[in-house]
């Protein structure tokens, strides 16, 4: 539409804005929604915009499951319970019962949980002691060339494979690349040391140890090159109570 | 002038583009998704259903019968992790318990007060439920906010010196927000959340783990509209546990480890 004045053919002045103005015809003469619908469509597309994403992770799925048809009969559809099966069952549970039961040691087996650094005792199927241990600091050492320790704990079903009373370190080559040392010969005296594992030890495999510790305030802590750490008290516990051959579970 | 005109129709075109085509495929896509979504929530159910399992005993139990058949399924799949060499999870949805198993030996055993559960699994009928939790799930993927073996590197010190210096020391004041996810045998989904709402903020790990979870969803189910095939049903279950009890769960946890679920 154009600014200026025109006489129009029947002679009535109107403003030259006066479509916009009145907000009913635009300049090509067509119907414009007024501003607040505008704004509100706008407004509108960009909420959609937002919701998009938010929509196909939460909003569909949730959507969705309203559409699973339901499975548990209802009270009407229930029949008596037929006593015949009932017992069969009942007898089957009790007989899978004692199948599973008879998994668990009888005798006492160690549980070891590296994560949060507790062991429990048991003995006849009861918890008798539990604690703070020490286990693996997860720290992987590289020495020079492809030399290389990393110091967990494993994990797993062990078994006591040994138990001895004051027990001397017998250092492995780690000790001394961890300390700056040269390594010394395989039976050269600095690698043994005696009194730094508590007064016993029990031993399951692959020089893996449940010893004692010099480092107490550390109990609860992974800080160990993968042997299991214990307090005075709790390890003679454990040394008292688990045989040769007892299970040692460790996760 | 002319500029003025151009600039004029590609703002017309902008315009059209970002105010109605798309939004109108945004429409479009979004109606899509969720009816192909519904399809594939049925088809699961009813795969899981017709699983090797006569649809015409299903009405005849009575909920004394049905509890016995759900503790009875319970323990087969329990029996059947039991000889399983690795470690295995057992959830127990009516006792409100998780455990940590191996070879039949409970190793850890925790109470949950709070479990939020997809509608799918109460769309079992007891024959069904028999057929489908009698035997133990096997983990196809397991993923976390927080590390599954927390490694550190550490350089061999060149002498003792160097030793003394670079001690290492347990940073015991850390908290990470713990949360992780199994998925079993590609189907079902089972997070673990930590309770404790205060303790640890949403760290970057854990916003990295979402997102990259979620992202996983998105893209298998817009490729599959894409390919127009139906997406991937997989219902979920949430558990809110303690942090520290739901860290043990996932270090211990092995990635082809078992679970056995009672519903």
């Amino acid at each position: 539409m154009s600014n200026q004045h025109s006489e129009p053919a029947n002679g009535i002045h109107l403003p030259p804005e006066a479509g916009n103005t009145l907000g009913l015809v635009d300049t090509a003469g067509e119907h414009t929604p007024p501003r607040w619908r505008k704004w509100l469509t706008r407004t509108a597309i960009a909420a959609l915009y937002l919701v998009f994403l938010p929509f196909l992770l939460v909003t569909a799925p949730a959507v969705s499951e309203l559409f699973v048809p339901r499975g548990l009969p209802s009270h009407k559809m229930v029949a008596d319970a037929h006593p015949k099966r009932v017992s069969q069952l009942t007898s089957a549970i009790t007989a899978l019962e004692k199948k599973i039961e008879r998994f668990t040691p009888g005798n006492a087996f160690l549980v070891v949980n590296t994560t949060e650094n507790k062991f429990s005792l048991y003995r006849n199927r009861k918890l008798v002691r539990e604690g703070l241990c020490s286990t693996g600091s997860y720290i992987s050492l590289e020495g020079e060339g492809d030399k290389k320790w990393i110091f967990k704990t494993p994990r797993g079903e062990f078994k006591v494979r040994g138990k001895i009373t004051d027990p001397v370190w017998r250092k492995p080559d780690w000790a001394f690349v961890e300390e700056g040392l040269p390594i010394p010969p395989a039976n050269a005296p600095s690698r043994y040391e005696r009194g730094v594992l508590g007064e016993y030890a029990l031993a399951l495999g692959d020089g893996y140890l449940i010893h004692g510790t010099l480092y107490q305030r550390f109990l609860g802590l992974p800080v160990t090159h993968g042997c299991i750490r214990m307090n005075d008290a709790d390890l003679k516990e454990v040394y008292e109570t688990l045989p040769v051959g007892a299970k040692v579970f460790i996760y | 002038m002319q500029d003025t005109n151009q600039s004029k129709t590609s703002k017309g075109w902008a315009g059209l583009l970002f105010l109605r085509v798309i939004p109108t495929l945004l429409v479009a896509w979004m109606i899509l998704y969720t009816l192909a979504m519904v399809v594939s929530v049925r088809k699961q159910t009813s795969h899981f259903r017709s699983e090797g399992v006569n649809d015409s005993d299903t009405v005849t139990w009575s909920l004394e019968e049905w509890q016995l058949l759900r503790d009875k399924s319970f323990l087969e799949a329990r029996l059947s992790l039991a000889g399983n060499d690795s470690l295995g999870l057992t959830i127990d949805f009516p006792d409100s318990t998780v455990r940590l198993e191996n070879k039949g030996v409970i190793l850890k055993e925790i109470r949950f007060k709070e479990a939020e559960m997809s509608r799918f699994f109460s769309a079992f009928t007891p024959a069904h439920y028999a057929s489908a939790f009698s035997r133990p799930f096997t983990i196809t993927e397991i993923e976390g906010s927080i590390m599954k073996e927390p490694i550190q590197v550490k350089k061999a010190p060149r002498d003792s010196t160097e030793a003394a210096q670079n001690i290492t020391s347990v940073d015991t004041t850390r908290v990470e927000f713990v949360e992780w996810h199994l998925k079993l045998d590609s189907t079902l989904v089972v997070s673990f959340v930590q309770s404790e709402r205060s303790l640890g903020s949403l760290d970057w790990p854990t916003v990295k783990y979402r997102l990259r979870r979620h992202y996983h969803a998105l893209l298998e189910t817009n490729r599959a509209l894409v390919h127009f095939r139906l997406p991937e049903y997989k219902p979920e279950v949430t558990i809110f546990i303690p942090a520290g009890e739901a860290k043990s769960f996932y270090r211990a946890l092995p990635p082809n480890g078992q679970v056995a679920l009672k519903f």
